[in-house]
């Protein structure tokens, strides 16, 4: 099992970096309530360019940010080539490949969705490259997000490199007793995760009930405020940030009431 | 066995025609609203009974070993998620799902806090995976159900833990009663949020959502029948942990 990686923060010093979490946060909730108002890759673009102008202002490789995003990428362009294939019969066509028209309506809506899929996906990577995991869960707490929600979070980043180190000790102890994971039939292979899978939640419960006697020994209450190393102040910047937002969602929407940002028919081909 | 699940996706893919698309989604709607509600209304303790006045408030409290339970299902979960995607049953369509043996039973075992580390672990393993987005809201709320179904189905220790004859023959009909439920409200959603065009989501994700699942959860029982009464050993059982009253 390749690892899992549980942070994507890159540590670079920049405008975004030094931006309130909370803001940063809103910002995933923005591009996605940005994204789902319009149907227009046109008017998407806009939600589009405000990503790459964060990935700037936050000093990150245009390279990383991609990387670290291809599986949602290949999936956004799977889901824009199986549109074009399924509308190959309405719009204005455009070019044809092997017999198959490939049309406008076909080309934009695909570009659409693609556009839906990989938005929230983006904004979510740019604010993890550019913020700990630290500020996320004060960010979170900030945000009035149940105080049990944010501490679970930052359990669980912990967590997973543990188990996953777990999963590697007890794998390599049953290939020692010869157990052969890829080896027989489906359900031989099946019968066989078992073996690992027995063992690793067994030694969670015993990990996780060290933990919890921790925290308890530790006075720990879900329902007591926490106090931070870090208090959220917000900056003159940050208020600018957020307000800009707001017009411009409500903005998006008054758009979008009044018949602007649906995609329409011949963006594209000669004109219908 | 890959012959006979292709022919189950092909079975499936012909049903959904059948019953034509524009039916499942309109069956999908159905299903999806009270889904919905429950769910919205167990966020606030309020749970689903069904007599009058079908919403009860249930006496919850958290404390430590349900925060570490939600935790613990939530990374296992994860972890699970990413060994199980190497195991293709059939290319381009079926991997193992190694999450759900933990995912089913674990709302069984250790009640609400797995049901919401379920949920969780779904958000958290799409961005670590870099797959989040608009699709991962419906995934995290069937994500939920997977568990929910199984702690409201399951009440006694010796159930959970499958000691007795009946919570086997239990365990599959829910497994079975979710993957229904869970692939309709998905696919639901996905033609809702016009992801994909309609006769992929019915002929393709619907099939494959289905058996992916149950094939996942198969071995649900023996998993149960281990981890039950450990989790009772250590306190962390549903019963020992005390996060709900009465």
């Amino acid at each position: 099992m390749s690892s899992i990686r549980t942070s994507f923060y890159e540590g670079n010093e920049s405008f975004l970096s030094r931006i309130d979490p909370r803001i940063k946060l809103l910002y995933i909730l923005w591009v996605f309530a940005m994204i789902m108002v319009f149907t227009d890759p046109v008017f998407q673009s806009f939600t589009m360019a405000s990503l790459l102008l964060a990935s700037i202002a936050g000093g990150l490789s245009l390279g990383k940010v991609v990387n670290a995003g291809k599986l949602g990428i290949y999936v956004g362009l799977t889901s824009w080539v199986i549109w074009t294939i399924f509308l190959r019969n309405e719009g204005v066509p455009l070019f044809h490949v092997f017999g198959w028209s490939v049309t406008d309506y076909g080309v934009l809506k695909g570009l659409s969705v693609a556009l839906r899929i990989t938005s929230v996906l983006f904004a979510f990577l740019i604010v993890a490259m550019t913020t700990p995991t630290r500020d996320i869960i004060t960010g979170l707490y900030g945000l009035r997000v149940s105080m049990v929600f944010s501490m679970v979070i930052g359990i669980i980043l912990r967590l997973i490199p543990q188990f996953q180190s777990e999963h590697s000790t007890i794998m390599e102890a049953q290939r020692s007793r010869a157990t052969e994971f890829d080896k027989g039939g489906l359900i031989t292979r099946f019968r066989k995760h078992t073996a690992y899978i027995i063992p690793l939640t067994l030694r969670a419960l015993k990990i996780v009930s060290d933990l919890s006697i921790a925290m308890e020994s530790r006075a720990y209450d879900p329902y007591t405020p926490r106090t931070f190393v870090r208090e959220l102040k917000m900056k003159r910047s940050d208020k600018v940030i957020l307000i800009s937002m707001a017009v411009f969602l409500v903005f998006s929407i008054l758009l979008r009431i009044f018949g602007f940002g649906v995609l329409q028919l011949g963006l594209l081909g000669s004109g219908q | 066995m890959q012959a006979f699940l292709t022919s189950l996706l092909g079975f499936f893919s012909k049903l959904a025609s059948l019953v034509t698309f524009n039916g499942m989604f309109v069956l999908g709607i159905i299903l999806s609203i009270p889904m919905s509600i429950i769910f919205i209304g167990e966020i606030f303790n309020y749970q689903f009974v069904l007599h009058a006045p079908f919403f009860v408030k249930v006496e919850r409290r958290w404390n430590v070993k349900a925060v570490a339970v939600v935790a613990m299902t939530a990374a296992l979960s994860v972890i699970l998620q990413a060994v199980g995607a190497v195991i293709v049953l059939v290319p381009g369509t079926i991997t193992f799902r190694a999450d759900a043996l933990i995912r089913f039973p674990f709302g069984a075992i250790f009640g609400m806090p797995a049901v919401w580390g379920v949920m969780i672990s779904n958000i958290i393993g799409d961005a670590l995976a870099g797959t989040l987005g608009p699709g991962s809201i419906a995934g995290f709320i069937i994500s939920w159900w997977m568990a929910y179904l199984f702690y409201r189905f399951y009440k006694s220790s010796e159930e959970y833990s499958m000691l007795k004859a009946n919570a086997w023959g239990k365990y599959y009909l829910t497994t079975i009663l979710w993957c229904f439920l869970g692939a309709f409200y998905l696919c639901t959603n996905f033609q809702l949020l016009n992801l994909l065009p309609t006769e992929v989501v019915w002929t393709a994700v619907f099939p494959a959502v289905i058996v992916t699942t149950f094939i996942g959860g198969l071995l649900g029982p023996i998993v149960a029948r281990v981890i039950g009464p450990a989790a009772k050993r250590y306190g962390l059982s549903r019963d020992e942990m005390q996060y709900e009253k009465g």
